[in-house]
């Protein structure tokens, strides 16, 4: 599950994901379930569908053979704020930083108690054990990192606002 | 005790039954359809062009059309020889099941042939039909946010061919020339 670290301007897959291998498959997910999938199309050079993948937003990622994507744009500084809806969402931390969940910001209020957060392993393709948020205990059930441009899924029991502070030094 | 039962049987047919699997109806551009052959004085097309979306492509599935949606074009309008159509719930599929499936390309002049084993190769009547070889796909799980997305189809490169139908006077005279046939076979 990948995200879009920085703000490219016009952040579409076409401007963001240029030269990935053909029919490199992209799958937005939004109300508990997944969107229509785009496929890049190598011979002529363009998204069957051109979605918006902003700062904050994830995207699940389908290559048939190894590649990096490399983002091009520019930080946010100052404050963003990412949607959490009650139910089942795709994230990502909306400034380019790596950090445990805690790190990135992800304690209360922007969880609840009981929420789950789950990430994608590449290598073995499959799902992370589910993270639950321990509200009395103000932790996560294990210490788990987010890369920069990694989204994850994240199934919550109310909807809050998860927002990032970012200064540039 | 036993209504209880009853209740929470009837519960779980009833999801099971609402649980379909979904089709993402797309094709993969590792695998583009295009023409083999095309009709005598064909002007729209060209043997090796891809198919664009006046074409349509029907997912089969043990003989039966599972779903359609029209074959793509790009921004500018170029056919792209892929399916383009969106992912849908198929009845009867089941959620995260494998399955093989072909895909048949055709226009809508194929379609509206109500005899089609008449089809004879050729001819200029712009009749176009072709079939993938047998794929597997395996169905999205939307009851499960954690099932991976439904992908698109690996169908293969493959082609449709130009077809056309008999005309009544050609029928007519095959007719006339079969029963001459047996007309002077029975005097013999």
């Amino acid at each position: 599950m990948v995200a879009n670290p920085l703000d490219a301007g016009v952040n579409t897959l076409n401007n963001l994901m240029q030269g990935v291998p053909n029919a490199t498959q992209v799958f937005k997910f939004a109300s508990g379930g997944w969107m229509n999938g785009s496929s890049y199309d190598a011979e002529f050079e363009e998204w069957s569908i051109n979605y918006e993948i902003n700062p904050g937003e994830g995207m699940f990622v389908k290559v048939n053979e190894p590649c990096t994507i490399t983002f091009v744009g520019e930080v946010k500084a100052g404050a963003h704020s990412v949607d959490l809806p009650a139910g089942w969402s795709m994230v990502a931390s909306p400034t380019p930083v790596a950090g445990t969940l805690a790190d990135i910001g992800l304690t209360a209020p922007a969880v609840s108690n009981a929420d789950q957060v789950f990430a994608w392993n590449p290598t073995a393709q499959s799902y992370l054990a589910g993270n639950s948020y321990d509200e009395e205990f103000d932790e996560w059930s294990s210490v788990q990192t987010i890369a920069v441009g990694e989204a994850f899924l994240i199934k919550k029991s109310a909807a809050t606002t998860w927002t990032r502070n970012f200064e540039i030094k | 005790m036993k209504k209880l039962i009853i209740v929470s049987l009837a519960l779980a047919a009833a999801t099971t039954m609402y649980a379909q699997g979904t089709v993402n109806f797309t094709s993969a551009s590792t695998g583009r359809a295009s023409f083999a052959t095309v009709a005598d004085g064909e002007t729209a097309y060209a043997v090796g062009d891809y198919l664009g979306s006046d074409f349509i492509g029907a997912v089969m599935y043990e003989g039966k059309e599972i779903g359609r949606a029209n074959f793509g074009v790009t921004s500018t309008g170029k056919a792209k020889g892929v399916l383009a159509g969106p992912t849908s719930a198929v009845a009867g599929l089941a959620e995260g099941a494998n399955y093989t499936f072909t895909l048949e390309a055709f226009n809508a002049a194929y379609e509206a042939v109500a005899d089609k084993s008449q089809l004879y190769a050729g001819g200029s009547d712009g009749i176009y039909w072709g079939v993938s070889a047998p794929f597997s796909y395996k169905t999205g799980a939307p009851s499960d946010p954690l099932a991976l997305p439904p992908v698109a189809m690996e169908t293969g490169a493959f082609s449709v061919n130009a077809y056309s139908v008999p005309e009544p006077t050609t029928i007519a005279l095959g007719i006339l020339g079969l029963s001459s046939l047996l007309l002077f076979r029975r005097r013999d």
